[in-house]
């Protein structure tokens, strides 16, 4: 009876041994932390790169919005100077009616209706 | 050019189609007058119109709604000048049948409020109580230009719905021509042409003369010193309203309008105006 005990324990332990090896193993505890991945130092230098070239091009927009301001405040009174001259009383002419008097036969005759 | 002719609407209409074969076209056009005449006349009972002046309202068809829905328009953009409840002033000059129908009597006419409220709510049709509509004229302008749609299909084509012309694509001699009397002719090319005039359609009650154009304003037969007016419009329908508003208006108005119409007066002069020459 105790022996049973006693290797039951044994094994327990030993399994428990096994296992904590098996950790303390997998965790490499002799690979050195200071290897660092060379792509992570790429794509910071890209970062840098595109940060840079976003506030290039935001100069070149607001340079661009600020001409544009300019030139629609210059279109728009063109627009309001014209309308003035349009809405001046001007000469009408009738437009060309559909109609004009013709010596052809009569197709028809228009009577009252 | 086939030509076609058939009775409708009280009036003659004539076809006219630049195409080889024009039958089935002018069966279909015949077809279309008797629908809508079917739809808009005043003088059958089983019509929709008769229907919406017996009960006031009506569930209308897409076609009666449209033609009631231009009406209206053509009277807020004149002014009430062209006015579709005219129908009790006509019944009250004596127009209360058909025109061949109608017989002198010594009964006096009478004058009938115009300018009732007329509602139109998608197809839904109400009438102020005590007016009633009439479509005559705007009906038949409206059913020249809709058999004149039919026609095109079969090739350039006019329809005159006795006064009321309307005309699609142009023929070979390059214009429709369309006699306004025995000396003057028009070429119209495109739009339409209707005449209105106190010439015809006219009778007596009590010895006086009648005639069909009711002046809103009176409740009346107009008085003006035109005796006919030919106007040409975007289409028959403009053409129609056109024509009537200047006639009610009289000679000086019209002349004054400048829009292209033609104009006779009670003293024989015949004039023209808004460019035409």
């Amino acid at each position: 009876m105790t022996n049973q005990i006693a290797r039951l324990w044994t094994v327990v332990v030993g399994v428990v041994v096994f296992f904590l090896a098996w950790a303390a193993i997998a965790a490499h505890p002799w690979q050195t932390a200071a290897t660092a991945d060379p792509r992570l130092s790429t794509l910071a230098a890209r970062q840098q790169v595109l940060q840079r070239e976003s506030l290039q091009v935001q100069k070149i927009v607001d340079r661009r919005w600020a001409a544009y301001r300019v030139a629609l405040a210059q279109r728009t009174a063109q627009v309001q100077a014209q309308a003035q001259t349009v809405s001046a009383p001007v000469p009408v002419t009738a437009a060309a009616p559909p109609a004009r008097i013709v010596s052809l036969p009569p197709l028809v005759i228009t009577r009252t209706s | 050019m086939q030509r076609h002719t058939f009775q409708a609407m009280g009036t003659t209409f004539e076809l006219a189609v630049e195409a080889a074969d024009a039958k089935e076209a002018f069966a279909e056009a015949e077809a279309e007058a008797e629908r809508l005449e079917q739809i808009m006349s005043r003088f059958r009972p089983g019509s929709e119109l008769s229907q919406l002046n017996r009960d006031g309202t009506i569930d209308a068809s897409p076609d009666l709604a449209e033609v009631v829905a231009l009406a209206l328009d053509a009277r807020e953009r004149t002014g009430g000048r062209f006015d579709p409840t005219v129908h009790d002033a006509l019944v009250g000059a004596g127009y209360d049948r058909t025109f061949d129908d109608i017989a002198e009597s010594a009964a006096p006419a009478s004058a009938s409020a115009c300018g009732g409220r007329v509602t139109v709510t998608g197809r839904r049709i109400e009438l102020e109580p005590g007016f009633k509509l009439d479509l005559g004229g705007i009906g038949k302008g409206f059913a020249a230009e809709r058999i004149a749609q039919l026609l095109a299909l079969t090739g350039p084509s006019l329809v005159s719905a006795g006064g009321d012309v309307a005309v699609r694509g142009v023929p070979t001699e390059g214009t429709w021509a369309v006699g306004v009397d025995e000396t003057l002719t028009l070429g119209l090319t495109h739009g339409g042409l209707a005449t209105s005039g106190r010439d015809r359609r006219r009778w007596t009650r009590a010895g006086v003369e009648q005639h069909h154009l009711i002046d809103p304003s009176t409740g009346r037969p107009a008085e003006t010193d035109l005796v006919r007016v030919t106007a040409i419009g975007t289409d028959a329908v403009d053409a129609e309203v056109l024509a009537k508003v200047l006639f009610l208006g009289g000679s000086d108005d019209a002349l004054a309008r400048d829009v292209p119409a033609v104009l006779v007066t009670d003293d024989g002069r015949t004039l023209t105006t808004g460019g035409l020459r």
